[in-house]
C-alpha cells in the first residue's frame, strides 16, 4: 500500500515537473489542441465546402470571405481549416512511425555493435546515399494513388534514417560507460539494457530527434504539396501554398493566399518544437547539466 | 588507440564500396519499379502512340533486353564512367547534362551550408553559454518558428520581397547573359543571382543546426568528466575549447559530411522557386518523365559523393573522439 | 540594409558597363534602362531592338540541339533557326513555300516534285541545295528512332535533279505535304562529318532568320539576326529567349515586363491579369493535340451510347474553358478535327452536342436507368461506377478534373478519382486500364491520320495490350473503318473532304469521347510597348513572317 502510493505521487512530481508547471509545453500543448479541435470541428468551423468553386475569384478578404477567395473561386479560410485535418494527421502519425523505427534501429544499431549493428547501418547508410526526397518522388510516381495513407507510410518510413544515425552514434558512447557494464554484469538482457538503462540516459537526443521528426513530416508533406505530388483531393496547406505558387498569387497581391497556410505550418511546427525543447531542457537540469560558465 | 590502423582503413574502404554497390543496385531498380513505360510514353508524345515506334525506342534504349542484362551493362558502362545516354535528350550523354547543371547547385548549396553551419557554431555556443538569458531564449524560439517553417514557403516570400516588390535582386536565373565582361564582373554577377538562393537556404537550415549545436554543447557540459574538469578548477574558456566544443561538435562534424546528399534533394524547391539551373530540378524532371539513366546518373553522382565524404567521415571520427577506439 | 542595397547595385551597373559593347540589352531587373538603350541605337537607323521571349525550359531540354530531337526536348527555338520545305501556318490552316518555293503532284499522288527555294542559304554562308534535302530525309530512313511519322514507311525514294526533290511513295500519300511541314532540313556540310544518331549540334547552324550565338546555362539563349536571310534581314539586332522552371515564373517575368512575350507559357490563371495590362495581346490558335477524357468502350456500361451522350451533354466545356483555361484556349470538338483543319472540319457535328443536364438525365432514363436513392443512375442493379483517371503534379488539370467529376456526379454517375504521372496515363491508356481517363491525345497534320489513328479499328487493342495507335478508347465502329478505307485510296480533295465530313458526323453521334478544350497555341505578347509589327491574324507569333517585321518601337 504505502509503495503503491509513493509511486504515485512519483508519477505526479513528474507531471507537475513536465507539464504543470512548464509554461513553454503548456503553450505548445495549447496551440496543438487549438489545432486539433480546428480540425475535428472542421465542418462546424468552415463556413463553405473546401473545394466548392462558387466565388468570385481573386477577392480580397471580406466579411465573407476572411482569407478572400483563391483563383479558382474557392473560399480559402475554409480550406485552412479543412487543412489542419490532413497536415496535422500526416504529421503526427508519420511522425511516430519514423520515432518507432528510429529510436529501434539506432539503440539496436548502437548498443549491439557486431552483426547486427554493422547491417543495420549498412542499410541506413545505403538509403542515406540516396536523396530522401528524390526518394519518396520515386515512391509517389510508383504507387497507385496518393492518398493519406499512402502520404504517411511513406514519409514515416523514410524520414528516420537520420534519427537512427543520431541515435546511434549517442548509443554508441554510452555503451562503452561503466552503467552499463554494471547492468551486464548484473545479467540483464540487451533489450533491457537498450531500452532500461540507456534510452533513459540519451532521452535529450530522443525528444529532441521526436520532436523534429514530427514537425520534419509537415513539412515534408507540404513539400511534396508543392512539387505537385500529394493527393490533390486532399486539402493540405502545403498543397494550398503549392497552387498559390502555381496561380502567381504574387502577382495578385494575394498575401491572404499565401501567409496563413505558411504561418499555420509554422506555429503548429513551432508547438512541437517548444514541447520537446522544454522537456529537453527540465532533463539537463535533472542531471545537473547545466554547467554555468 | 591513436591513429589509423591499415585494418580499419582497408574494411571502412570495403564497407563504403559495398555501400555504394547496394545503392547503385537500388538505384538500377528504383525507376524501373515506378509505372508507366519510357518508350510508350515518349511514342504517345511524339508518334501518336505508335506501338511499332515504341518498340523501336524500345532497342534503341536496350529497354527490350532482359532486366538482368540490362544490369549487367548499366554496371559496366558505369565502371567506365559512362553514364548512359538520355532518353528524354536522346541522344545527349547524360554525363553531359549532369556537367551542366551540377556546378549550380554545388554553388548554392556548399555555400549555404557553410554559411549556415559557422553561424550555427557560433550562435549555438553563443546561446548554450549564456542558457537561460533573454538573448539565448530569443534564439532558440526564434529558431524553433524558422525549423517550422516550409523550405520553399520561405523562397517564395524571399523572391516576393527582394524580387518582386523591392527589386533588390533578380527574381530567377544564375547569371545574365548581357553580363560578358571580365571574370571579376561575371563573378559579381552569379554572387548577385545566388544571394537570394542562398539567402532562403540559410535561412532554414540554419535554425536547425543551431540547435542542434547548442543542445550538444548542453549535454557535454553535463558530461561527468567536464563537472570534474570544473571541480578541478579549470578555467572556463579551456574546458570550452579543449573539451567541451570538441566533443559538441562531433555530431554535427557527421552532419556536415551527409547533409550534402540531402541538401541536394532538397535544393528541388529552391531551384523551383528561384527558377534556378541545377541537379535537384534535373533529378525531378528526370523522374516525371521517366528518363531512368538520367535519374540513375544523378542518383550515382550523388551516392558517390556521399559515399566517400561518409568514408572520410568515418576515417576521422575516431580521431576527433576520443571515445571511440578505431578497433 | 540601405548600404547593402546601394553596394549590389554598383556591382550590377559595373557588370552592366563592362559588358557594354556586348550587347543592347540591360540587367534583366531594369526594364526601363532596356528601353532606353534601344531608343538611343533606334534613332537614325530602321533596325535595332531585342526581342526577349519566355519559355518554361530547363538546362536539360536544351542539352541537346539537334532538329531529330525527340520528345522531352525544348523545340520552339528551332523556328528562329530551322525551315522545313514547306511551312504549316496554324492559324490560316495552309501550307505555305518556305525551302521550297512551290510542289506538284502527279496523277495518282505517288510523286510530289517540289521546287527548291534558290535564295536561301546557311547562316555559315553555304548554299542551300538538294544534297540538304537528300541528306535530312536519309538521316531519318537510317535512324528510323528519328522518324517519327514513320514516313519511310510509306516512301520509296527521295531524288534530286538540281534544284528540284521528287518524293516517290509506295501508294499515294496524299498528306505527304503535310507531314513534310514537320520536318526541319540541316545543312549537309555540317552534318556529314558526324554521326547523325549520336550528333547533339552544339553549334547550330540553320536557314532562319536568327543565328544561334550563345547560351547562359540556365538563363537564356542569346539569338543574332540572319542579315542575308532569303526573306530578308529581321528588323531585330537579336532575340533572347529567357528560361524558367516554371510556368508561374515565366508568367511572373512577362507581367513585370521583362519579356516582350511568350512561346507558349503562361500560368492560364493569370491571363485575366495579363490582358487588362497596356498593350498586352493573345493570339490563340488550334493546335495539333485535343484534351479529352476518355472513355473506355469495353466497359459494359460506357459501351451505351446512351450512357456516353448523357455524360457528354452533362459537361459544361464553357465553363470549363472560362474557369480552367480563363478563355486562352479553343474548345475540342465532339467531332474532333480542330479549326486548323480548315473546309475539312465538319462545323454542324462539331456544334451538334451541347450542355443539357435535364436532356442527359432523360436520355439516362429513357435507356432505362433509374436513380438510387444515393442519387446515383443504376440499371439491373449496376450502378454507373467508374473510375477517373488525370495528372498528378498539375494543379490546373486536377482542377478541371475536379470540375469535371462534380459535373457527372450532379448527373448521378459515381466517380473514383485517381491519380497518375502523364507517363503512367500514356500507359495506362495504351494498354486501356481505365474507366475514364483525362489526357490529351496528339495528331499530325493531316486530317486524315488525325482521324485514322485515333478511330480506326485496327489503331486499338484488347484492353489489356497496348494499342497500335492513338485509339485508346477502343472505339470501333465499321462504317468508320470503311470510309476511312475509301478515303486512303481516294486522291480527289473535295471527295475527301466529304468522307471527313462524315466520319466527323458519326463521331459526334457515337459521342466517342468527353471533349474538353484543343491544345491550343496560346501566345501572349506585347504590341507597342517595346517592339511592335507583329500580324497575329494572318501567322503565328513565331514564325519567320513574323520574325523578320517584328521591330522596336519608334
Amino acid at each position: 500500500m504505502k509503495k503503491e502510493k509513493k509511486q504515485k505521487s512519483d508519477s505526479y512530481l513528474v507531471l507537475e515537473k513536465y507539464l504543470l508547471k512548464n509554461t513553454k509545453a503548456k503553450i505548445g500543448i495549447g496551440i496543438i489542441v487549438f489545432f486539433t479541435l480546428v480540425a475535428v470541428f472542421a465542418p462546424v468551423i468552415a463556413p463553405y465546402e473546401a473545394t466548392q468553386m462558387d466565388f468570385v475569384p481573386w477577392e480580397a478578404p471580406s466579411s465573407e470571405h476572411w482569407l478572400g477567395v483563391n483563383s479558382y473561386g474557392q473560399d480559402i479560410f475554409s480550406q485552412v481549416v479543412y487543412g489542419t485535418r490532413v497536415t496535422i494527421s500526416v504529421g503526427i502519425l508519420a511522425g511516430l512511425l519514423t520515432s518507432f523505427i528510429g529510436i529501434f534501429v539506432g539503440l539496436l544499431a548502437g548498443y549491439k555493435g557486431g552483426k547486427t549493428g554493422e547491417i543495420l547501418m549498412r542499410i541506413v547508410d545505403v538509403f542515406l546515399v540516396i536523396p530522401t526526397l528524390a526518394f519518396m518522388i520515386i515512391l509517389a510516381a510508383f504507387l497507385p494513388s496518393m492518398g493519406i495513407v499512402n502520404l504517411i507510410i511513406i514519409i514515416g518510413a523514410l524520414n528516420w534514417l537520420w534519427m537512427a544515425r543520431s541515435i546511434r552514434s549517442q548509443t554508441l558512447s554510452e555503451a562503452r560507460r561503466e552503467y552499463v557494464d554494471a547492468a551486464k554484469a548484473q545479467g540483464m538482457g540487451t533489450i533491457e539494457i537498450m531500452f532500461k538503462e540507456i534510452l533513459p540516459n540519451i532521452i535529450p537526443v530522443v525528444t529532441a530527434n521526436m520532436v523534429m521528426v514530427v514537425t520534419q513530416a509537415m513539412l515534408t508533406e507540404a513539400t511534396l504539396s508543392f512539387l505537385g505530388l500529394g493527393d490533390p483531393s486532399l486539402i493540405s496547406w502545403g498543397q494550398m501554398l503549392s497552387v498559390s505558387f502555381d496561380n502567381n498569387a504574387i502577382l495578385y497581391n494575394a498575401w491572404y493566399w499565401m501567409l496563413p497556410p505558411g504561418f499555420c505550418i509554422a506555429t503548429l511546427g513551432f508547438s512541437f518544437m517548444l514541447i520537446g525543447n522544454s522537456f529537453l531542457d527540465i532533463y539537463a537540469n535533472d542531471r545537473g547539466g547545466a554547467v554555468s560558465l | 588507440m591513436r591513429g589509423f590502423s591499415l585494418k580499419y582503413v582497408i574494411k571502412r574502404f570495403i564497407s563504403a564500396v559495398f555501400t555504394l554497390w547496394i545503392a547503385l543496385t537500388i538505384n538500377f531498380l528504383l525507376p524501373r519499379c515506378m509505372g508507366g513505360d519510357p518508350a510508350e510514353y515518349l511514342a504517345s508524345q511524339s508518334a501518336m502512340g505508335s506501338l511499332e515506334y515504341a518498340e523501336l525506342m524500345k532497342q534503341q534504349f536496350g529497354l527490350d533486353k532482359s532486366i538482368f542484362e540490362q544490369y549487367i551493362l548499366y554496371l559496366k558502362e558505369l565502371l567506365h564512367g559512362n553514364l548512359g545516354v538520355s532518353y528524354m535528350n536522346f541522344p545527349t550523354p547524360v554525363k553531359d547534362i549532369i556537367l551542366e547543371a551540377i556546378p549550380w547547385t554545388l554553388l548554392i548549396v556548399i555555400t549555404s551550408i557553410l554559411i549556415s553551419f559557422a553561424l550555427a557554431w557560433f550562435l549555438g555556443t553563443l546561446s548554450a553559454l549564456k542558457k537561460g538569458s533573454f538573448f539565448d531564449n530569443a534564439v532558440v524560439g526564434t529558431s524553433f518558428y524558422i525549423q517550422s517553417i516550409p523550405y520553399f514557403w520561405v523562397g517564395m516570400l524571399i523572391v516576393m520581397a527582394f524580387g518582386y516588390y523591392l527589386e533588390w535582386f533578380p527574381m530567377g536565373h544564375a547569371q545574365d547573359a548581357a553580363v560578358t565582361g571580365g571574370f571579376l564582373a561575371q563573378a559579381g554577377d552569379i554572387a548577385y543571382h545566388a544571394f537570394l538562393p542562398v539567402l532562403s537556404m540559410v535561412i532554414v537550415s540554419l535554425a536547425g543546426r543551431m540547435i542542434m549545436m547548442r543542445s550538444n554543447i548542453l549535454q557535454v557540459f553535463s558530461e561527468d568528466y567536464i563537472v570534474l574538469a570544473q571541480a578541478k578548477g579549470l578555467k572556463k574558456g579551456k574546458i570550452l575549447t579543449k573539451y567541451a566544443l570538441r566533443n559538441a561538435l562531433l555530431p554535427s562534424f557527421t552532419g556536415l559530411m551527409l547533409s550534402l546528399g540531402q541538401a541536394v534533394g532538397g535544393a528541388i524547391a529552391t531551384e523551383l522557386v528561384f527558377s534556378y539551373p541545377g541537379i535537384g530540378l534535373t533529378t525531378m524532371n528526370a523522374i516525371l518523365s521517366h528518363d531512368y539513366p538520367l535519374i540513375q546518373g544523378c542518383f550515382a553522382i550523388i551516392a558517390v559523393s556521399v559515399v566517400t565524404l561518409n568514408f572520410l567521415a568515418d576515417l576521422i571520427y575516431p580521431l576527433i573522439d576520443p571515445r571511440v577506439s578505431l578497433s | 540594409m540601405k548600404f547593402w542595397r546601394r553596394a549590389l547595385a554598383v556591382t550590377a551597373a559595373t557588370a552592366v558597363c563592362l559588358s557594354g559593347c556586348g550587347g543592347s540589352s540591360g540587367s534583366e531587373t531594369e526594364t526601363e534602362q532596356q528601353s532606353e538603350e534601344t531608343q538611343t541605337e533606334e534613332s537614325g537607323e530602321t533596325t535595332g531592338g531585342v526581342l526577349k521571349f519566355g519559355a518554361q525550359v530547363t538546362d536539360t531540354q536544351l542539352s541537346n540541339l539537334s532538329p531529330f530531337a525527340t520528345s522531352g526536348t525544348y523545340t520552339e527555338w528551332y523556328k528562329l533557326v530551322y525551315e522545313q520545305l514547306l511551312y504549316f501556318n496554324e492559324v490560316t490552316g495552309e501550307l505555305e513555300p518556305a525551302l521550297a518555293d512551290s510542289y506538284e503532284w502527279n496523277e495518282d499522288k505517288t510523286e510530289l516534285t517540289l521546287q527548291l527555294n534558290e535564295k536561301a542559304t546557311w547562316q555559315d554562308g553555304e548554299d542551300f541545295t538538294a544534297d540538304d534535302v537528300l541528306y535530312t530525309y536519309n538521316v531519318l530512313k537510317d535512324n528510323p528512332v528519328f522518324d517519327k511519322y514513320a514516313l519511310w514507311d510509306k516512301l520509296e525514294e527521295v531524288t534530286a535533279d538540281g534544284e528540284t526533290v521528287v518524293f516517290k511513295s509506295k501508294d499515294s500519300f496524299v498528306s505527304l505535304p503535310e507531314y513534310i511541314s514537320q520536318i526541319y532540313i540541316v545543312p549537309e556540310h555540317i552534318w556529314k562529318n558526324e554521326d547523325a544518331a549520336t550528333f547533339v549540334n552544339s553549334e547550330p547552324i540553320g536557314t532562319g532568320p536568327f543565328i544561334w550565338d550563345s547560351y547562359t546555362t540556365g538563363t537564356s539563349v542569346t539569338f543574332n539576326a540572319y542579315e542575308n536571310y532569303w526573306k530578308g534581314a529581321p528588323k531585330l539586332d537579336q532575340a533572347v529567349l529567357m528560361m524558367y522552371n516554371s510556368a508561374a515564373n515565366c508568367t511572373l517575368a512577362l507581367l513585370k515586363g521583362e519579356i516582350d512575350c511568350t512561346t507558349g507559357t503562361i500560368a492560364m490563371s493569370s491571363l485575366p491579369e495579363f490582358t487588362s495590362k497596356e498593350n498586352a495581346k493573345l493570339q490563340t490558335y488550334s493546335g495539333l493535340n485535343n484534351f479529352c477524357v476518355m472513355l473506355n468502350h469495353e466497359n459494359e456500361q460506357l459501351a451505351d451510347p446512351a450512357v456516353r451522350k448523357a455524360m457528354v451533354m452533362a459537361i459544361n466545356q464553357e465553363e470549363l474553358i472560362s474557369k480552367g483555361e480563363y478563355n486562352g484556349v479553343l474548345p475540342t470538338y465532339i467531332s474532333w478535327l480542330p479549326d486548323l483543319f480548315g473546309d475539312n472540319v465538319n462545323k454542324e457535328a462539331a456544334e451538334s452536342v451541347s450542355y443539357n443536364l435535364e436532356e442527359a438525365q432523360k436520355i439516362l432514363e429513357d435507356a432505362g436507368y433509374e436513380k438510387g436513392s444515393d442519387g446515383i443512375y443504376a440499371k439491373d442493379g449496376q450502378k454507373l461506377s467508374f473510375t477517373y483517371y488525370s495528372a498528378s503534379g498539375a494543379p490546373a488539370q486536377q482542377m478541371e478534373a475536379g470540375m469535371i467529376q462534380e459535373w457527372l456526379k450532379t448527373l448521378g454517375i459515381e466517380i473514383t478519382p485517381k491519380l497518375a504521372t502523364w507517363a503512367e496515363l500514356s500507359q495506362l491508356a495504351q494498354n486501356g486500364e481505365y474507366d475514364l481517363l483525362q489526357n490529351s491525345i496528339a495528331f499530325p497534320p493531316d486530317p486524315y491520320a488525325a482521324l485514322n489513328t485515333t478511330f480506326n479499328s485496327s489503331m486499338t487493342a484488347e484492353s489489356g495490350s497496348p494499342t497500335p495507335g492513338t485509339n485508346y478508347f477502343r472505339y470501333r465502329n465499321d462504317e468508320v473503318d470503311s470510309l476511312l478505307q475509301e478515303a486512303s485510296s481516294l486522291s480527289d480533295e473535295a471527295q475527301l473532304t466529304e468522307i471527313y465530313h462524315k466520319i466527323q458526323e458519326i463521331l459526334a453521334e457515337d459521342c466517342v469521347f468527353l471533349p474538353m478544350y484543343n491544345g491550343s497555341g496560346h501566345i501572349p505578347y506585347y504590341d507597342g510597348t517595346n517592339l511592335t509589327g507583329w500580324t497575329d491574324a494572318e501567322a503565328p507569333i513565331f514564325s519567320t513572317d513574323n520574325l523578320i517585321n517584328i521591330r522596336a518601337v519608334e
